[in-house]
């Protein structure tokens, strides 16, 4: 492995740095921010749940310019296309009257893209938009076009108008890295927002890294090491999501249908890795893979239809997973 | 990163040792203190079992929870293994060290050649060393590990503690069961002893046949065996006794005595015939030549005397009859028939037939009444060591109960076998009263010399000398239904004895019937005689009109 040029103190700091300036623009939701922001630098994508209105937008925004990358939008409906989303080729004519076609990239051609309701486009739209996530490349024509570094996808989707969309497939949400639940904000959150909002000074954020360092800290987090048993933690943990295991918990067995696949294990471990450094740490804890286990289960673990009458949320069952699974045991 | 010889690595391991010592010490402290009251509680489920039943070294057994506790958790603190690692993740664990020295202690072996290699930044995990090496300076092992007592567990093991100690120090029934089984043990071997002397009396002696000196032996031999297997268990030593006791009696002849009897008197009225006819036999002539003497002077009697002989000899075939001797009996008629007819010849022959038919007879009774005497000397000895036992368990339960009361009288830890109605106390070994005529038996060194068995039977007890030793053994009575029986009702049980009684009679009768009472109680008297006994204690109640007396 190639060693960095960046230090972990180094990445500590830019973190720290990159929520701060966040953070002067969005108010309130610190979980939100640090997921979203462990998410980036994970090299993944994260899929926010959440009602309208609460700053969605603005945060990927607000991120962009912290990170000072290009930023798109992208509002999903029933007829957006997928060539709306990664370009197409037209037809343009030089100076001599020659006639041929040109890629003209779509949206998707940024660093920070936000995929405002994701379940709102067709599945043929949020498959092409996927396929981009997973590869970080689109093939228009038979022509492979590789997307800018770093690049980060942030999916919206709305839990209460449910009609008329298209919710995304299992093996599709399994592409999120997190799955990040936006809350509401408090009585002060909201006092706070009002007044920065309504004023003459908006606040904005300043660049506090680029998108070298970015890709910098995504790989020295991949170097941070984890020892053996806190790996064979994670992997309890995952193991314990499965309904078929007979050490999984009694919520498991009864409400899960299925458990979550080796990504969640894969997120498990790279959140670690990321969480450890924020904190100033180089190796992974215990701690490290309790704090990403529900952003990078809660979309990995399909209730059955007993835990939907019931009530049981994911967040639920992986809250007594990691009651039952102590780290002694590991 | 660490490699051997790395004094980076060398001080990480010094640490994590420092810790597993503290960790050991601590673990051990806290595991003593949590599972003190295991250890109290099966202690007190030990003094409470022996309340209940009768457990021999009680106080090792009480004992023995805590030494196994306290072994345990001295094995557990000092020689359960801790691994590095181990150590390091409990470390970890403890004080929130998240997981910096068990990372460190797995790369420091990991990383140079294992499977890993090239997975993680190498100067990461530098940084992540001395990350480590860092946080294991600075912890005091004292402050971080301290030494607590954990109050609740040890209120528990105090209060069971002190409830043991009660248990222990409070006087225990079951002792006396313990005092009787030894006592009962030690009888017991006794008696074994007594028998293995019987055995080789038995084997020198001659009365009996071979065949039945070998079965005896060999059952006496078993017998002995039994007892000295025998731990203080009361109920069989008696029931093997017994057992050897019937089996015994079943050797023996009942029809003998009075076949013996029969002899005796046939020998009897040969002797005052021959009297009557002016015969004066010398000292050593026997018995059976007499017939011969008799004989001799038939040719000297008129008719009268002769009808007078011929009857007598009728008779005396007829007794001969009833002792079983059907050869002396015929000639003996014969010899009467020669007599009235005055054949002097024939009566001649009769008579030397009839004598020896007479000498064959006495023979022959004398050598079964040695075998039976020796059968006999074998159940008396059965009996003696029945009755050995039984004194020793109710002499042992009546000690332990005088040891136990605070207030008792100094009578009270006697023999409750005393005989009542003596008012003295003097024997604490005598049986209960016998309503028998006891006879005394010869000593068992002279056996020839012993009168026939069937004197004693169904008469009372009798004293027989052990080895000449002066040891005076009490015998019950058997009673084979051929003695005389003598019914006494409403016996005075006072009668008999002139000398003042020192104790009220109220005061002994009370304490005689509570120790009859308790021996009943405790099986030391057979079944079938409980009622007897019962009903013997019943009509010595002093009546409202006595006084002391």
């Amino acid at each position: 492995m190639n060693e960095p040029t960046l230090t972990a103190e180094e990445f500590r700091k830019t973190a720290e740095a990159i929520e701060s300036q966040v953070k002067q623009v969005i108010v309130g939701q610190a979980e939100l921010i640090r997921l979203t922001l462990v998410t980036l630098l994970a090299g993944g994508n994260a899929l926010l749940e959440g009602v309208p209105g609460l700053g969605k937008t603005m945060l990927v925004r607000t991120l962009a310019q912290s990170v000072d990358c290009a930023f798109s939008r992208i509002q999903f409906t029933p007829d957006l296309m997928p060539a709306d989303i990664v370009g197409t080729n037209i037809i343009m004519e030089d100076a001599n009257g020659i006639r041929r076609f040109q890629f003209e990239p779509g949206p998707i051609f940024a660093n920070l893209v936000l995929a405002d309701e994701i379940n709102r486009a067709t599945p043929k739209t949020q498959s092409a938009m996927l396929e981009a996530m997973q590869e970080h490349s689109v093939t228009v024509s038979k022509i492979t076009h590789r997307l800018p570094e770093p690049f980060f996808v942030l999916a919206t989707q709305n839990p209460i108008e449910m009609e008329g969309t298209y919710p995304l497939p299992e093996a599709q949400l399994d592409r999120f890295f997190f799955k990040i639940l936006v809350e509401f904000p408090t009585v002060e959150e909201l006092v706070d927002i009002a007044a920065r909002t309504t004023s003459v000074d908006t606040p904005s954020a300043q660049p506090a890294a680029d998108g070298g360092k970015i890709r910098q800290m995504q790989m020295l987090a991949r170097g941070v090491p984890i020892a053996g048993h806190v790996m064979a933690y994670a992997a309890h943990i995952l193991k314990a999501t499965h309904p078929e295991e007979e050490t999984s918990p009694k919520i498991v067995r009864e409400f899960v249908r299925y458990g979550a696949s080796p990504r969640g294990m894969q997120a498990l471990i790279l959140a670690g890795k990321i969480f450890a450094l924020m904190d100033g740490r180089y190796n992974v804890a215990f701690d490290d893979i309790r704090q990403a286990a529900v952003p990078a289960l809660r979309h990995r673990i399909l209730p059955n239809f007993e835990a939907q009458a019931e009530g049981i949320t994911a967040d639920r069952i992986i809250g007594e997973i990691l009651e039952a699974v102590q780290p002694e045991k590991a | 990163m660490f490699s051997h010889g790395n004094p980076e690595q060398e001080e990480l391991i010094r640490h994590i040792r420092r810790f597993a010592g503290r960790l050991r010490l601590r673990d051990g402290w806290r595991g003593m203190q949590n599972t003190l009251w295991a250890a109290m509680l099966a202690a007190l489920l030990v003094q409470t079992a022996g309340r209940l039943l009768p457990i021999p070294n009680l106080l090792a057994w009480t004992l023995l929870p805590l030494g196994i506790w306290l072994i345990g958790n001295l094995l557990l603190a000092f020689f359960l293994p801790q691994p590095p690692l181990r150590v390091a993740r409990r470390v970890d664990l403890e004080l929130n060290l998240k997981e910096r020295l068990s990372s460190s202690l797995a790369f420091a072996s990991a990383m140079p050649e294992g499977p890993s290699k090239g997975w993680f930044m190498a100067s990461l995990v530098e940084d992540l060393h001395r990350d480590a090496l860092q946080a294991a300076r600075q912890v005091d092992v004292r402050h971080a590990f301290p030494l607590r007592v954990v109050r609740r567990p040890l209120i528990i093991a105090g209060i069971l503690l002190l409830a043991t100690l009660i248990m222990a120090f409070a006087p225990n029934p079951m002792d006396a069961v313990l005092a009787q089984r030894a006592a009962v043990a030690q009888a017991a071997q006794q008696q074994a002893a007594q028998i293995e002397k019987l055995k080789e009396e038995i084997a020198k002696s001659e009365q009996l046949s071979p065949e039945e000196r070998e079965e005896l032996l060999k059952k006496l031999a078993e017998l002995a065996e039994k007892l000295k297997a025998n731990k203080g268990d009361l109920e069989k030593a008696l029931a093997d006794l017994a057992k050897l006791e019937e089996e015994l009696r079943q050797q023996l002849d009942p029809a003998f005595p009075a076949q013996q009897a029969a002899l005796d008197a046939l020998l009897s009225q040969l002797e005052e015939l021959a009297k009557q006819n002016g015969i004066q036999p010398p000292a050593d002539m026997e018995k059976a030549d007499l017939l011969e003497e008799l004989i001799k002077q038939l040719e000297e009697m008129d008719e009268a005397e002769k009808e007078a002989l011929a009857e007598a000899l009728a008779q005396m075939s007829a007794q001969a009859a009833q002792a079983g001797g059907s050869e002396l009996a015929q000639a003996l008629a014969e010899m009467a028939q020669a007599a009235q007819s005055g054949d002097s010849q024939s009566a001649q022959n009769a008579a030397q037939k009839a004598s020896e038919a007479l000498k064959n007879a006495q023979k022959n009774a004398d050598a079964k009444a040695a075998a039976q005497a020796a059968i006999n000397q074998a159940m008396s000895q059965m009996q003696a060591g029945r009755q050995a036992l039984a004194n020793a368990a109710a002499q042992s339960s009546s000690n332990t109960q005088g040891n136990q009361s605070s207030q008792g009288s100094p009578g009270q830890g006697q023999n409750p076998g005393n005989q009542p109605g003596s008012g003295q106390g003097s024997k604490a070994d005598t049986l209960p009263p016998f309503t028998g005529s006891g006879k005394p038996k010869p000593p068992t060194g002279d056996p020839g010399a012993q009168k026939p068995a069937g004197e004693n039977q169904g008469e009372g007890p009798a004293y027989q000398e052990q080895g000449g030793k002066g040891d005076e053994l009490f015998i019950p009575g058997i009673d084979t239904g051929q003695g005389q029986e003598e019914e006494k009702q409403k016996e005075d049980p006072l009668g008999g004895l002139d000398t003042p009684s020192l104790v009220p009679y109220q005061q002994v009768y009370s304490t005689y019937r509570d120790a009859a009472s308790q021996a009943i109680d405790k099986s030391y008297i057979p079944l079938g005689l409980k009622d007897y006994v019962r009903q013997y204690f019943t009509q010595l109640e002093p009546q409202p009109s006595e006084g002391g007396e």
